[in-house]
């Protein structure tokens, strides 16, 4: 079984390892393109050239701009003075705020605030000139773009290692989140085969070792879930074979038993019955109390042999118990018989016209002749009034015949043995109901009991019927 | 080759590298003193350092990077405990079309330095900068200041900035997508930087001089 697991495991973990292989092999490949994609120096170098266009356009404005200062300066201009693209004074153009007070806080060197050069210088009088020209349309935006350009290819340049990682760390964890999945999934499918097929295993060794008991209670998904119940079938019905088997070599044993008592008990009475009659019959003396003592001797020993023979013929009925031969038939007349024998001790409770079924009468009626016994025996144990009550019906194929009595019942423990030719609570020797048994087995009939203390047993027989027309 | 020349050679390499190690220790920023000070309101402070901004940060500013660092400033009671403090990022900027450097603190305005020479003369002896207000600390004993720097070769902004390049546009999405999760895991100049730790010598805050340039 661990083969099996650990070829699943291997399995699994293979197919979830091979295409990793290539995946990452993909993955690294993809990024080191995209990587050198990026870092191509010829790229770097024109974004370097382009910036270098900007610093050169920057520079004219600055030389333009210088210009004009020095040339307002020259002219005692002071205050803010906004210059357009070429260095004239546009005071029709209206800079931002935020681009006066940097020019307010400027140098003597320009410096570039958005789309505008700002510088603050002194004029020939020692005032304040805060000087605001606007540059090239564009120029700002160009450059401010290919520097940020630039500074995400040094980035990337510079730090390579941490991008790879920001790539493959998310990619070995999803990975490696997918492997636990497919572990998760290969050991769930491993216990949901495996354990099914261990239980069967283990199953198997109790059954072989003799306990008929052993059945698989785990179930499994598809092949083994059949096998399981397969196995539990087969166990189920090896147990009954065996549990059947059993019964008929105990019951044949004591068939034997009963056979040979019956003879050895049955020869001897009749000759004690006649040697204490011949005693008895054979005084003829004046002691009347001498001859009253042989006339109870007598009584006695006659009631004793009656007793004895009764015995000696329920050995007999039960060892020479004929194999029963089932023809069609009609439980009718079966019926109105017993309820003559018995009279009110017997209540019929069946619907009135014929009973057809299929059975072997005689057989039947000593079955039926126990039971009813067997009932009022019961009755009379737990002091009500003897009376059984007979029901005959069909159902399913069937002719059901039930025996039921209020009698002192079974006790539960009771129940799977009292079927036993050996085994009695009363007393004797115990071979109604195995008779009773024996008839139903010899219909290839089922019987059941329905028991309880103190309060009555039913025990209802089913006797097969086939279809008329399959008969 | 034998086990004693291995050897040999292994101890030699030791040495290259310890030797080596050494000097990047030569390299690294360090405050060499604190100036503490008082504004009206503030309690101000000036810093001498050497090694900065350092040649790391000079390549990557020059490549059009931003680089950050941050000065965590503790005011220490007589018994070494910190009862109050600021920390402050320095923004540094280089920019390639201006061709000047930048440092902003915090919102405040960027001061531009025109070359090299100027971004380490404003290292060397730095501004006064804002640490605590005084008037918690106006009923203090004896007190001394202690300043920790922190630089970030590429500044944090900078490496989301960068995350969103390498990982793609976030937009608004709400699931956990691809790109978030890669640029989580993007470090990109993460990397603690060097630092360095000083302590001044004890002040009271009333006796301290006025902030002056």
């Amino acid at each position: 079984m661990h083969g099996i697991r650990t070829r699943l495991f291997a399995a699994i973990l293979l197919a979830a390892l091979v295409p990793a292989v290539p995946a990452a092999l993909l993955v690294r490949d993809l990024l080191q393109r995209s990587r050198d994609a990026s870092l191509e120096r010829h790229l770097v170098d024109g974004l370097e050239a382009g910036m270098e266009e900007s610093r050169l356009a920057l520079a004219a404005s600055r030389e333009v701009l210088e210009s004009a200062a020095a040339e307002l300066a020259a002219g005692g201009a002071s205050g803010v003075v906004v210059l357009d693209v070429d260095g004239t004074p546009a005071p029709q153009l209206v800079p931002p705020a935020a681009v006066v007070d940097a020019a307010r806080r400027a140098d003597p060197r320009s410096q570039p605030v958005g789309d505008w050069l700002v510088m603050r210088r002194a004029n020939t009088d020692g005032e304040e000139l805060y000087l605001v020209q606007l540059l090239p349309a564009g120029l700002a935006d160009r450059a401010g773009r290919l520097a940020d350009a630039l500074a995400t290819a040094a980035a990337l340049r510079l730090d390579r290692g941490a991008i790879l990682r920001g790539y493959v760390t998310p990619f070995l964890l999803i990975y490696a989140a997918l492997l636990l999945a497919a572990l998760g999934l290969a050991a769930l499918l491993a216990r949901g085969v495996v354990g099914p097929l261990h239980a069967t295993a283990r199953a198997a060794d109790r059954l072989a070792a003799g306990d008929l008991e052993a059945r698989v209670e785990a179930d499994g998904p598809g092949e083994v879930g059949a096998l399981v119940r397969a196995f539990n079938g087969m166990a189920a019905r090896l147990g009954a074979q065996r549990r059947e088997l059993a019964r008929l070599e105990k019951l044949a044993a004591w068939r034997g038993m009963s056979r040979i008592l019956a003879h050895e008990i049955k020869n001897p009475l009749t000759p004690i019955l006649l040697a204490v009659q011949e005693a008895r019959g054979s005084y003829r003396g004046p002691d009347m109390a001498h001859a009253a003592v042989l006339a109870d001797c007598e009584t006695i020993v006659r009631e004793e042999v009656e007793g004895l023979r009764r015995l000696v013929a329920s050995f007999a009925d039960f060892a020479r118990l004929p194999a029963p031969e089932p023809r069609d038939d009609d439980l009718r007349p079966l019926l109105d018989d017993l309820a003559r024998l018995y009279g009110d001790r017997l209540r019929i409770g069946s619907l009135a016209g014929p009973l057809p079924g299929r059975f072997d009468a005689e057989a039947l009626r000593r079955a039926l002749v126990n039971l009813i016994d067997n009932g009022l025996g019961a009755c009379a144990r737990a002091g009500r009034p003897e009376r059984v009550e007979l029901r005959a019906a069909h159902a399913d194929n069937a002719l059901v015949v039930s025996v039921g009595d209020e009698g002192d019942g079974i006790p539960p423990e009771n129940l799977e043995r009292v079927f036993d030719p050996d085994f009695s609570t009363r007393g004797g020797m115990g071979l109604g109901l195995a008779i009773v048994r024996g008839v139903v087995d010899g219909h290839d009939g089922r019987i059941f009991l329905d028991s309880q203390p103190g309060r009555g047993t039913t025990v209802t027989v089913l006797l097969p019927t086939p279809p008329q027309e399959a008969r | 080759m034998g086990a004693r020349a291995i050897l040999t050679a292994t101890a030699f390499a030791l040495l290259l590298a310890l030797g080596g190690g050494g000097s990047a220790r030569a390299q690294a920023p360090r405050i060499i003193a604190l100036e503490p000070a008082r504004t009206d309101s503030l309690l101000v402070c000036r810093l001498r350092t050497a090694g900065l901004p350092g040649p790391e940060i000079l390549s990557t500013l020059r490549s059009g990077l931003s680089s950050a660092v941050d000065l965590q400033f503790e005011v220490l009671d007589g018994r070494g405990r910190a009862i109050d403090g600021h920390v402050l990022r320095l923004r540094l900027d280089y920019d390639l079309w201006d061709e000047v450097f930048s440092i902003a603190q915090g919102d405040r305005g960027a001061t531009r330095l025109p070359d090299d020479a100027a971004l380490q003369a404003w290292f060397d002896r730095t501004p006064w900068l804002p640490v605590a207000p005084l008037a918690a600390l106006a009923n203090a004993g004896p007190l001394r200041l202690r300043a920790a720097l922190r630089l970030h070769a590429i500044a944090p902004s900078e490496r989301e900035r960068l995350g969103e390049v390498v990982s793609g546009p976030d937009g608004q999405e709400v699931s956990l997508g691809l790109g978030k999760l890669i640029r989580y895991f993007y470090r990109g100049g993460a990397r603690a930087g060097d630092g360095a730790t000083a302590d001044s010598s004890p002040f009271a805050p009333g006796e301290l001089a006025h902030a002056r340039d």
